[in-house]
């Protein structure tokens, strides 16, 4: 038991060093308790004000990091427009491929804008408990799955382009927007297997993925579902880093490229297209373990395991636009949080948008088809109730701020 | 403005930073264990901080503090995990010229990884933070004797594992 004893803690304290606490822990987490207090007395500046002073101490004992990565930093003029109390855009178009944004003023209000910035729509989901639900839009938002809040809500409901209730399977947004894939774990055979669905659709176990002799913190989820090329790209997590990924065919089950990976603990993740045609390969330096032995992010093609292009391990990439040409990459800023951002040309390995920023990405959509991306930011203090930063990102890099206030869906 | 300025009362906040301040890195720590996230864990550690500083009434041994506040960590942690829906993808170095499947622990990590996440709170309270039994007990709704119990079957579940594969 003394050797154990030891191995244990030596295993926890490697992990605990990976992501030690703010050496001002006390000091920052006991100021604001009293002024986390009064939130709920509508004194929601003060924590604000207390986040900010957080966030600008994070900043600080982590910019040497960054300093890598920091060129000057381009003025972004903050959105001339601001969004405005109980605007409504009326039912969302057919066809048009939109982006939601959460209305801060209406519950269950979300707000679609075209690719141009235009808003476009408006979905009400009524009497829907919807304030911890997170509405998450297929590539072009005709569709919505709507993840489990409070009461009232049914787990992963999934809804139409106006909103309304459809029948189907929850699950990861295919790239064609109409089906859905997700991973089912069986707790009496210990088997994963592959699901598909989506609006309408019953679902269909597609194969079945691996099967363990026990579970602990170990997982198997998807990380492309992509039906237009025909393939499924799957991955185990165990803890917090990849250790086996899986190609399997849509149409037969079958599964094409079962790959071991090796010494991943020193990386951070691998993100893969949304046609599951190129994978990324994170180093942990991107996800804040500077100390990480691999200092290379890699972008490679599936088929073959040939790189794509080689970023620096500060460099992590957060997605891939719809039709390859482009990456979203992101380096750290602290504990985990994603700041610096570039969207990045994989042909010429060129840096066409670049966005240095105090505030952390919290969630992107690739434009359908196209090349550009529409990025959320937010307070490195995010909570669901502070309005973020919403930009649409082009594919020539240039970029439109869409208005000021919206909540992230 | 001046209306909404609440006054502080001076002497509850020192003594919640006397009694819960020395605590708040063992909480963090033990979120991080458990979420293995450093954001939800600083997150976690804050909104346990709220929650203490509420429910500083209910302390009524302030020896007990480390434990009653590393309980309400835990229960938060519980809470953030019911909470998630969908996870978060993690994945790395595909080597495409290795066509098996290695799914086998081959290190104490690993292993402590396929630990059910209360058995790994267990492990990592009186093997980590060095916690008495008595105080495990206390963080995970136990008695020192089912503490006990839990540290012997989560170690008798990781040195099978390990053995194997050594």
């Amino acid at each position: 038991m003394k050797d154990l004893r030891s191995e244990v803690r030596s295993a926890f304290e490697k992990e605990q060093a990976a992501n030690p606490p703010a050496s001002d822990l006390r000091r920052t987490v006991v100021a604001a308790t009293p002024t986390y207090r009064r939130r709920g007395h509508g004194l929601q500046w003060m924590a604000v004000a207390a986040a900010i002073v957080i966030a600008a101490l994070v900043v600080v004992s982590l910019m040497s990091s960054r300093a890598a990565f920091r060129t000057q930093r381009p003025a972004h003029p903050s959105p001339l427009a601001t969004v405005a109390n109980g605007e409504d855009y009326g039912p969302p178009p057919p066809g048009v491929p939109l982006v939601y944004l959460r209305d801060p003023y209406n519950a269950g209000w979300y707000t679609g804008f075209d690719w141009s910035g235009t808003p476009r729509g408006t979905i009400k989901l009524g009497q829907q408990n919807v304030a911890d639900a997170t509405l998450m839009q297929s590539p072009d938002g005709s569709y919505f799955v709507l993840s489990p809040s409070g009461k009232g809500v049914p787990p992963g409901a999934l809804l139409d382009r106006l909103g309304k209730p459809v029948s189907g399977t929850v699950g990861i947004w295919a790239d064609d927007g109409r089906h859905t894939c997700s991973v089912a774990f069986d707790r009496k055979s210990f088997t994963w297997t592959l699901v598909t669905g989506g609006p309408n659709q019953a679902s269909r176990d597609v194969a079945v993925i691996a099967r363990d002799a026990n579970i602990g913190q170990t997982g198997i989820a998807v990380a492309a579902c992509s039906f237009k090329s025909d393939r499924v790209i799957a991955v185990r997590t165990t803890v917090t880093w990849p250790s086996e990924m899986w190609v399997i065919r849509l149409s037969d089950g079958q599964v094409a490229k079962p790959v071991a990976l090796s010494n991943p603990e020193e990386l951070a993740n691998l993100v893969a297209s949304a046609d599951g045609l190129l994978v990324a390969e994170n180093s942990a330096m991107s996800a804040g373990k500077l100390n990480a032995s691999n200092r290379s992010t890699v972008i490679r093609r599936v088929a073959d395991g040939s790189v794509v292009l080689t970023l620096n391990g500060m460099l992590g990439v957060q997605g891939f636009s719809a039709d390859d040409s482009r990456a979203l990459v992101s380096a750290p800023m602290g504990g985990g949080q994603t700041s610096y951002l570039e969207v990045i040309d994989l042909a010429t390995g060129k840096v066409i948008w670049r966005y240095d920023t105090d505030q952390q990405l919290v969630g992107f959509v690739a434009q359908p088809g196209g090349a550009g991306f529409a990025v959320l930011l937010s307070g490195l203090t995010y909570s669901r109730s502070f309005p973020v930063t919403a930009l649409i990102v082009k594919g020539d890099g240039s970029s439109v701020d869409l208005p000021a206030g919206y909540l992230r869906p | 403005m001046q209306d909404l300025v609440v006054t502080r009362p001076r002497a509850r906040d020192d003594e919640f930073d006397d009694l819960i301040g020395p605590h708040l890195e063992a909480g963090y720590r033990t979120a991080l264990a458990i979420l293995r996230d450093p954001v939800e864990a600083h997150d976690v550690v804050q909104e346990s901080a709220f929650k203490a500083w509420r429910r500083m009434g209910q302390l009524r041994d302030a020896s007990s503090a480390r434990s009653w506040f590393l309980a309400i960590v835990a229960n938060q942690c519980r809470s953030v995990r019911r909470a998630k829906w969908w996870s978060v993808i993690r994945l790395a170095d595909v080597r495409s010229d290795e066509p098996s499947i290695e799914t086998h622990a081959t290190d104490i990590e690993r292993a402590l990884a396929r630990l059910p996440r209360e058995d790994r709170l267990a492990l990592f309270l009186h093997f980590y933070l060095d916690l008495p039994l008595e105080e495990v007990g206390a963080v995970l709704g136990l008695s020192a004797a089912g503490a006990k119990t839990r540290v012997y079957r989560a170690a008798k579940k990781l040195r099978p594992d390990l053995e194997m594969n050594l």
